[in-house]
């Protein structure tokens, strides 16, 4: 398998264009690339800072949230039923090459 | 307690009603009632636990201060560790000292943030030969002696070598630096968790901080690319951090990078004292050290006990917690309870689920360099040593004080066999 390139959009709206590594949840190639992405529990889905946005027909391909991810989404800063996801709950695919990640706001 | 002094200083009694106090339950035989500062009888409170859990899974104990309710089961642990809107971590309200588990968020983002760039699986990884090589060193030292004590021989050394190169903060005088430590350490808990201190712990957690701030100069003009550089960049260039909390932090990050660990990395040696075949285990199979790291971490990990407060009023195992309770979640007790065997040290069980370095937000930011510093010892204590043996001429001392959080041994003495093949 070979990288897929992700657009990641910052909190500042700027655009990254950033390796993803089989091997690296999404959270992981976010995080490895210094992109500001705490994922303080370091990706056990129990803490919601790795949260962000991907497109609506993206999300509804990677199929169910866990019970977990569901409970800390919900009540995450800017969550949107269609977009919102735990980037640490996302492996890599092939077929995700390209798409455009977007860094969700922080608690305020 | 003597009848003296319980007599002196009666104990106060439940209301009607409400929720027992430790003291009024009938603990078994060998087990005195549970108490918010350890004396000296849960030293090494596994047993408490399980107690706990089967009969009183939310322990209210009797403090000067406040009551404090302890959670000892999985499920409930790991619930109140996802709610940090509910369990929140601001105990003591502003937070007396920059230490992250004082914090919620937005503040503790804030924080952990400037600090979290260091310990990120990847950063740690740099760090990996450097710690097997300190690791063979100290061993060399303990295998000429026919073994030692492994606490200050081993386990403080690698974890303060490790630590103080991350940061960038020397640790020549390793006496004065684990004093230092200490008593800060101390001086939090006196601050923040009602403990009793030392009497001279804001002295030195003052002389610690003034240590922490040359220092920090001298990185700051060296332009240092390490963790204490950094902190002081934040703290002169950003504006991030005032300079008190800059001081802070930089202890904060000294202290949780040792303490614990060294914790970790003695109860390696027990537990391969204890299970002899580990050794030949992971001689054969080093890829599993991390498995053998993971599991110590639960089985026998060095944090016990994260403190909270509720923010309303909230229902764990069946009892109400008011608005304002004083909570301690018991993630060493949680883990126990993971599995039905979870009292066995079993290399092969699976962790993923495990709280051995807690659950959610305030997960343990050093978990990558903890892992690797007990990993690599396993590695090197299997790849080295024929047989490693408790001495019986010297009984585990354990740390005082897991009032605090930490409990694990203080001193341990083993007898090491090398290896000759």
């Amino acid at each position: 398998m070979s990288n897929n390139t992700l657009n990641v959009i910052d909190r500042d709206g700027r655009q990254h264009a950033v390796e993803w590594e089989p091997e690296q949840s999404l959270m992981e190639a976010l995080r490895d690339n210094d992109l500001p992405v705490l994922a303080s529990c370091g990706g056990t889905a129990s803490c919601a800072t790795c949260h962000v946005f991907l497109d609506g027909d993206v999300v509804e391909s990677l199929g169910e949230r866990s019970e977990d991810e569901a409970e800390l989404l919900v009540d995450a800063e800017g969550f949107r039923e269609d977009c919102s996801r735990l980037s640490c709950q996302v492996e890599f695919e092939d077929r995700l090459d390209g798409i455009t990640v977007t860094l969700a706001p922080e608690e305020e | 307690m003597s009848a003296a002094t319980t007599l002196e200083t009666p104990l106060p009694r439940s209301e009607e009603g409400s929720l027992p106090y430790s003291h009024e339950l009938e603990w078994p035989e060998g087990l005195e009632p549970f108490k918010v500062v350890d004396d000296g009888s849960q030293e090494d409170p596994y047993a408490h636990y399980t107690w706990m859990r089967a009969n009183a899974p939310v322990l209210r104990c009797w403090s000067p201060v406040s009551d404090v309710y302890f959670i000892s089961r999985y499920e409930d642990v790991r619930k109140a560790f996802r709610a940090p809107k509910i369990f929140s971590s601001e105990v003591v309200s502003p937070p007396p000292m920059t230490f992250l588990t004082l914090f919620d968020a937005p503040n503790h983002t804030r924080l952990r943030k400037i600090v979290a760039t260091a310990f990120t699986p990847k950063a740690i990884r740099l760090f990996e030969e450097r710690v097997r090589e300190t690791a063979d060193k100290l061993l060399d030292d303990l295998i000429a002696q026919g073994g030692g004590e492994v606490v200050e021989g081993y386990a403080i050394q690698l974890s303060m070598t490790t630590i103080s190169a991350l940061l960038d903060v020397p640790a020549e005088d390793y006496e004065k630096m684990k004093f230092w430590s200490d008593e800060t350490f101390s001086y939090f808990g006196r601050l923040a968790r009602n403990a009793p201190g030392t009497g001279t712990d804001e002295d030195s957690a003052r002389e610690f901080w003034a240590y922490l701030k040359d220092t920090m100069e001298r990185l700051y003009a060296e332009q240092s690319p390490s963790m204490g550089g950094h902190i002081a960049r934040m703290w002169k260039d950003e504006g991030l951090l005032t300079e008190q909390e800059a001081k802070e932090l930089c202890s904060f990050v000294f202290i949780a990078g040792h303490d614990t660990t060294s914790i970790l990395l003695a109860n390696s040696f027990r537990i391969f004292a204890e299970q002899p075949e580990l050794l030949q285990r992971l001689r054969e199979h080093p890829e599993d050290a991390g498995k053998f790291a993971d599991e110590v971490a639960r089985h026998r990990g060095a944090v016990h006990r994260a403190s909270r407060i509720t923010t309303e009023e909230v229902e764990v195992a069946g009892s109400t917690l008011p608005k304002g309770s004083i909570v301690r979640l018991l993630n060493a007790s949680a883990s126990r309870d993971l599995f039905e065997d979870g009292d066995t040290f079993d290399i092969d069980h699976d962790n993923s689920r495990s709280l051995g370095f807690g659950h959610g937000v305030h997960s343990c930011l050093g978990q990558p360099l903890a892992r690797l510093e007990t990993t690599v010892t396993a590695e090197v204590l299997a790849r080295r040593l024929a047989s490693i043996t408790l001495d019986p001429a010297h009984e585990i001392e354990y740390v005082r004080g897991n009032n605090l959080t930490n409990a694990g041994p203080h001193r341990l003495h083993v007898v090491l066999e090398e290896r000759h093949d």
